[in-house]
């Protein structure tokens, strides 16, 4: 088990303290078969428990609630697999209001379409409009 | 804050969307409020439902056989005035939702492969397999529940407390995970629709990869602390949980029953056949196991080399009851992670028992899912009485919509007749209570809740003894003196979860004081309640074991299963 660590860079942004979002790096052991969610759960539980992601987690890549933006590309990150030694640049998925760090607010995207599902207070930024969720052909709904 | 509404559900999950459509549609004049952890079909168990449904549609078969077999199945400690109803009205719910838009497949295995009845043991076996996957599942309710403009969805909140004078209920306090503000939602009718429990075991099937599955089970403690009744508290349904390889084939027991695969030891015997229930396989695995014949993961196989089918078949199999049809993604990542070899015929996938999957236990419900507390109402896992002591495969995903449907309506008829004004009290206890976990020094909530898993893996698991259960409740009673003073949530209002995680563990240690006593109570084996110091069934027992709330403490009694049609003492 002396494979090289892992390095992921994760967007931080805690609306109810910070002016601006900031970027920090953490190193997670890697193990076989670590997935990129659980590599964001180690760092939540082992390095920096003030970390927010949606941990919920249907373990069969169908739900979507931890849709990221990963490189700058949106996809499941319950459907990445880490090799030793990977680099890899986190931020919340694009096109919705962000809550806290990597949650963002996806009933803005999906549930006002389809009706009145009421929105919560909270929303408070916004990446650009132009990276819509839907120019990214993995996304399904 | 103080919210008014008319019904209150907690859980957006099938029971509750159900629920929520049924009151809609039923009274228009209502206002229904419906909480939900996370984003409505991304969060829940029924949204990583692999989607076994069974109901009765082949020409040949009646509500009645389906109503039996689920009776067998679940070794007659189901109430019969509740599955009458699931067998009757799992159809007509069934159809609803895919008339709604869900996908629907014909789903047949075991001793149904072909769809044709077929007879075991002088009875005759009806096909009644489906497929509706928890994705389009729960996209047909949250479409549903967005046509009426009487239903508020509220995502990213929970329920931390029933508002009851201990005779009704009014309401909850909820906290805004979003906001960190909690507020009281004052309702005529509330209807516990929180799922179930996994999450206090190590291995579940409702928590993958470790990750949350919002299945920690808080819907049972707020239930009980608000002075309902809870049946059955011990009948955990275990199934196999996969160890190795790292990602995820499902229910590991789709591998024998539907492709063929065999159960094998470490030393590469077969140490079962089927046609099995499974907790008749999980205590095979765990005597394996315990023999020494297990892995150095303390895991036993399935073996697909040995299966009759071709790897083609087997291929189509898995992929069947993986609804790959539906999630593409999965079947590249099981090429990539789960073998060496892309052949499936050359797999052998190893397995820990005891991986929790289904609670049976719950909430005492009536056939209008009213319980002894007026004003709160229940359907789905969070219920006890459906399944008995051990649920048939497929049978949740239809008592899911066929009880929050009866929640539902039975809900809105209470809250309509309802003219008194309730008084909501205000949130300052509740509010210092879930802040007192803001502290400098103490414990990470989720270090203790691994301990709790630990020990209900160790002693309260598929095999249990008077001794080991007594060794799981000293210790869960001292993991209450002495860590639930020390729980910390670290600083942060804002989507907190470890506050989250703070506000559940008290309540998962008094459920696990609730499953561990229980399973004291019941000295006898029934089911997937298997006791080695009591092995055999005792027919003096097909009764609920019952858990109160009495002078602020768990109290433990038993009350009559409820008897319609078949009497248990005639039926062999």
């Amino acid at each position: 088990m002396n494979e090289a660590p892992v390095t992921v860079k994760i967007f931080r942004f805690d609306p109810s303290v910070d002016q601006t979002p900031d970027y920090k790096t953490y190193e997670v052991p890697w193990t076989e078969g670590l997935l990129l969610l659980t590599a964001i759960k180690y760092i939540r539980d082992h390095i920096d428990e003030t970390l927010a992601y949606r941990d919920y987690c249907c373990g069969c890549t169908w739900c979507m609630s931890c849709l990221m933006s990963v490189d700058g590309k949106g996809i499941r990150t319950c459907s990445k697999v880490l090799e030793p030694g990977d680099t890899v640049l986190v931020e919340p998925m694009r096109g919705y209001p962000v809550i806290k760090d990597l949650v963002v607010d996806f009933g803005v995207g999906v549930s006002t379409e389809e009706g009145h599902f009421q929105r919560m207070e909270g929303t408070v930024w916004k990446k650009s409009k132009s990276d819509s969720p839907n120019s990214d052909s993995e996304i399904s709904e | 804050m103080t919210v008014q509404t008319d019904i209150l559900i907690i859980g957006a999950g099938g029971a509750g969307a159900r629920a929520a459509i049924e009151a809609a549609a039923k009274f228009p004049d209502l206002e229904i409020t419906i909480l939900n952890q996370g984003p409505v079909g991304r969060s829940g168990l029924t949204a990583m439902g692999n989607g076994g449904m069974q109901w009765v549609d082949h020409p040949d078969d009646r509500p009645e056989y389906f109503f039996e077999d689920i009776l067998r199945y679940g070794c007659f400690l189901n109430d019969q005035n509740l599955i009458e109803v699931l067998a009757a009205e799992g159809p007509i719910r069934a159809q609803e939702l895919i008339d709604w838009g869900a996908i629907m497949k014909r789903f047949y295995h075991g001793a149904t492969a072909k769809g044709e009845p077929v007879e075991i043991d002088g009875r005759m076996i009806y096909p009644r397999g489906h497929l509706i996957p928890g994705g389009p599942y729960m996209r047909a309710l949250k479409g549903k529940m967005a046509q009426y403009p009487n239903i508020h969805v509220i995502e990213d909140t929970i329920a931390t407390k029933l508002i009851s004078d201990g005779k009704r209920v009014y309401g909850a306090f909820v906290l805004n995970i979003r906001t960190g503000k909690l507020f009281a939602a004052g309702a005529k009718a509330t209807i516990l629709a929180s799922g179930g429990l996994g999450e206090m075991f190590p291995h579940s099937s409702n928590s993958p990869f470790g990750l949350h599955g919002h299945a920690a089970g808080m819907g049972y403690a707020m239930a009980y602390h608000a002075g309902a009744e809870m049946i059955d508290m011990e009948m955990v349904q275990f199934t196999g949980n996969q160890l190795y390889p790292p990602w995820l084939l499902g229910n590991p027991e789709l591998l024998v029953s539907m492709c063929g695969g065999k159960y094998i030891n470490a030393l590469g015997e077969e140490y079962i056949k089927l046609p099995q229930p499974r907790y008749a396989i999980q205590r095979a695995s765990q005597k394996e196991i315990r023999a020494g014949r297990g892995t150095e993961r303390g895991g036993v196989f399935i073996d697909l080399t040995k299966s009759p089918l071709s790897s083609e078949e087997i291929e189509h199999e898995i992929k069947e009851s993986l609804a790959i049809f539906v999630a593409k993604e999965r079947w590249r990542l099981i090429e990539r992670l789960s073998v060496n070899d892309p052949d499936p015929k050359q797999w052998r996938v190893e397995f820990t028992p005891g991986g929790a999957h289904f609670f049976m236990g719950g909430v005492h419900i009536n056939e209008k899912c009213e319980t002894n507390l007026k004003g709160l109402f229940a359907a789905g896992e969070v219920s006890g009485g459906v399944h008995g002591a051990n649920r048939m495969g497929g049978c949740a995903m239809v008592e899911i919509i066929v009880f929050g449907a009866r929640a539902g309506q039975y809900a809105g008829e209470y809250a309509s007749g309802l003219t008194e004004q309730l008084s909501i009290p205000n949130t300052e206890e509740e509010s210092d209570r879930i802040d007192g976990f803001f502290k400098d020094k103490g414990i990470a909530p989720h270090e203790i809740v691994s301990e709790l898993a630990a020990l209900m893996a160790e002693h309260v698991g598929v095999a249990r003894t008077d001794a080991e259960l007594k060794t799981a409740l000293q210790g869960i009673q001292d993991l209450k003196a002495n860590q639930l003073a020390q729980i910390r949530a670290p600083g942060g209002k804002v989507y907190n979860l470890g506050w989250v995680e703070a506000i559940q563990t008290p309540y998962m240690l008094d459920v696990a004081e609730m499953i561990t006593r229980s399973a004291i109570y019941r000295t006898e084996t029934r089911g997937a309640h298997y006791r080695e110091d009591y092995p055999e069934e005792d027919p003096s027992w097909i009764k609920h074991t019952r858990v109160t709330k009495q002078n602020g403490t768990i109290a433990l009694s038993d009350t009559p299963v409820v008897i319609t049609t078949l009497n248990p003492q005639e039926v062999k």
